[in-house]
């Protein structure tokens, strides 16, 4: 339960080095890819639907955050 | 107790601040002062009612719960509001739901004007509560509305935040408001009150203890004078020695000389003072590991750091589930920090840091010295976010609860057991 509530508030808070990012993209994806259904299903038991909306509001925002990050990387590896 | 006394003032006289800010840096007393305050208001039937905010309870650390919560206590307390209130909630009977404005005119602003009750109102540890506001929400919205109010006083405390700080910046907020710095209070009559409190404790601790002889005074003045100077007008220090003398399979006498004997340090006063006495904490908790075993510093810092970071505190077996580690090995991390860390007697209790000068301690590079404590805040974030993506990928699966086809969630009635059962805490 806790990790279904509160795994977003952990990616806007972690580390924006381009090697942990990808690696939590790369998570990210599969979960998105797999098991979002699952986890609504959770906190659909547990009353906590409201809580998808925030986390789903977080990633957004990270992912804006994080893109802006790896297009630097991408556009300063073509530069060297 | 020279502080009580300016509150009290305040409170008795009408003087032209309808708002009080006491304002402390982490550690040096407000709650201790709001709680002796509210003790007092209450018995002297001038309390409106209070809160406690805390980041440590969800219920505790959520704007929305601060004025349903008063407007609770105000009903209880004055039958006049009671019946005002009551008539409002009738005809609107969502405004636990509705946006945080609506609430304060709803439930406190118009009752409260309609009566014109004279009362008192407490809300403690501001900073604790969620909030993503540039200037504190609570304030912003009580600036608004202070002028409406005029027979109610509000007794506030907080961290000098850069959200509290610009709240009570406020234009409407600032001529009402008195401010008392707590962290730089005369030190004299701080120093005082914390020699009251560990004289106090001291000696309860060794009347409680039956294999202790006291031949002669306990605890020595010259060493409460020492505890005095290391305090440096924090009670937090006062009360994590105290936690940390009074281990049960230890001798007072010998874990308070300890504590005396660590010697000074040139670092500004205020925060070596609780600096030491982590340091010394966590270093005492593993005296006994050499220095090599990296494999259980790194366990260490894991468990520490994920104790102060989580959201929301956790109990032992679900920590465990989601770092992946055994319970035991979880307790045997954290077995000599029960002076920090509030470590329930049960693994299924949640599991907390004591006061919240532990992550500032422990996250900061210069003030935590040595490597093998030191929590990387967003190095640490990362490693709990792929934690959380791990027990998620383990253990999500269609109908985690082995529901019947179709059911809706009302229609199920062991749902709690079996939410319990199969998706537990972690």
């Amino acid at each position: 339960m806790y990790a279904c509530r509160f795994w977003s508030k952990h990616l806007c808070l972690m580390s924006r080095t381009a090697d942990s990012v990808a690696e939590i993209l790369e998570l990210l994806k599969k979960f998105v890819e797999q098991q979002l259904l699952q986890w609504l299903e959770v906190l659909s038991i547990t009353q906590d639907l409201r809580a998808a909306v925030y986390c789903l509001t977080d990633v957004e925002r990270w992912l804006v955050n994080v893109s802006f990050l790896l297009s630097c990387c991408a556009a300063y590896r073509i530069a060297s | 107790m020279k502080v009580l006394e300016t509150i009290e003032n305040w409170i008795y006289e009408d003087g032209i601040y309808w708002v009080f800010w006491l304002n402390g840096v982490a550690g040096t007393g407000k709650t201790a002062i709001s709680q002796s305050l509210a003790e007092r208001m209450f018995a002297e039937g001038l309390l409106g009612a209070c809160f406690f905010c805390s980041r440590d309870f969800p219920d505790r650390r959520d704007l929305h719960f601060i004025f349903p919560t008063l407007a609770f206590q105000l009903a209880y307390k004055y039958p006049t509001f009671r019946t005002t209130l009551v008539k409002t909630l009738k005809s609107s009977p969502d405004l636990g739901y509705v946006s945080l404005e609506h609430q304060l005119k709803k439930l406190l602003v118009e009752p409260l004007r309609s009566t014109e009750l004279s009362t008192v109102i407490i809300i403690d540890a501001l900073d604790e509560c969620e909030d993503d506001q540039p200037a504190s929400a609570i304030l912003s919205l009580l600036s608004r509305v202070i002028d409406q109010i005029p027979t109610v006083k509000f007794f506030i405390t907080g961290r000098p935040e850069s959200q509290i700080r610009s709240g009570f910046r406020l234009p409407t907020l600032l001529p009402q408001t008195d401010v008392l710095l707590l962290h730089e209070m005369e030190p004299k009559s701080v120093d005082e009150d914390i020699r009251l409190f560990l004289e106090y404790h001291l000696r309860k601790l060794v009347k409680n203890r039956s294999d202790i002889n006291v031949t002669k005074s306990w605890p020595a003045p010259e060493d409460v004078q020492i505890l005095i100077s290391k305090a440096g007008g924090l009670f937090i220090y006062a009360s994590t020695v105290i936690k940390f003398v009074a281990s049960p399979g230890h001798l007072p006498h010998e874990r308070l000389q300890m504590v005396v004997n660590i010697p000074d340090s040139s670092v500004y006063e205020g925060q070596s003072g609780i600096d030491q006495l982590y340091t010394r904490t966590f270093e005492k908790s593993c005296s006994y590991i050499h220095h090599s075993d990296s494999s259980y510093f790194s366990r260490l810092s894991l468990v520490v750091g994920s104790v102060v970071l989580l959201c929301e505190p956790i109990s032992v077996s679900s920590l465990a589930i989601l770092l992946g580690l055994e319970p035991r090995v979880i307790l045997n991390s954290i077995r000599s920090l029960h002076s920090v860390l509030l470590v329930p007697d049960s693994d299924t209790l949640p599991l907390r840091m004591f006061h919240k000068s532990l992550l500032d301690y422990i996250t900061d590079r210069d003030r935590c010295k040595d490597q093998r404590f030191y929590v990387d805040l967003p190095i640490h974030h990362a490693r709990l976010a792929r934690e959380c993506f791990d027990l998620m990928k383990t253990r999500l699966r269609t109908n985690i609860c082995d529901l019947p086809q179709y059911a809706m969630n009302e229609d199920v009635e062991d749902l709690s057991i079996k939410q319990g059962y199969f998706i537990g805490e972690a």
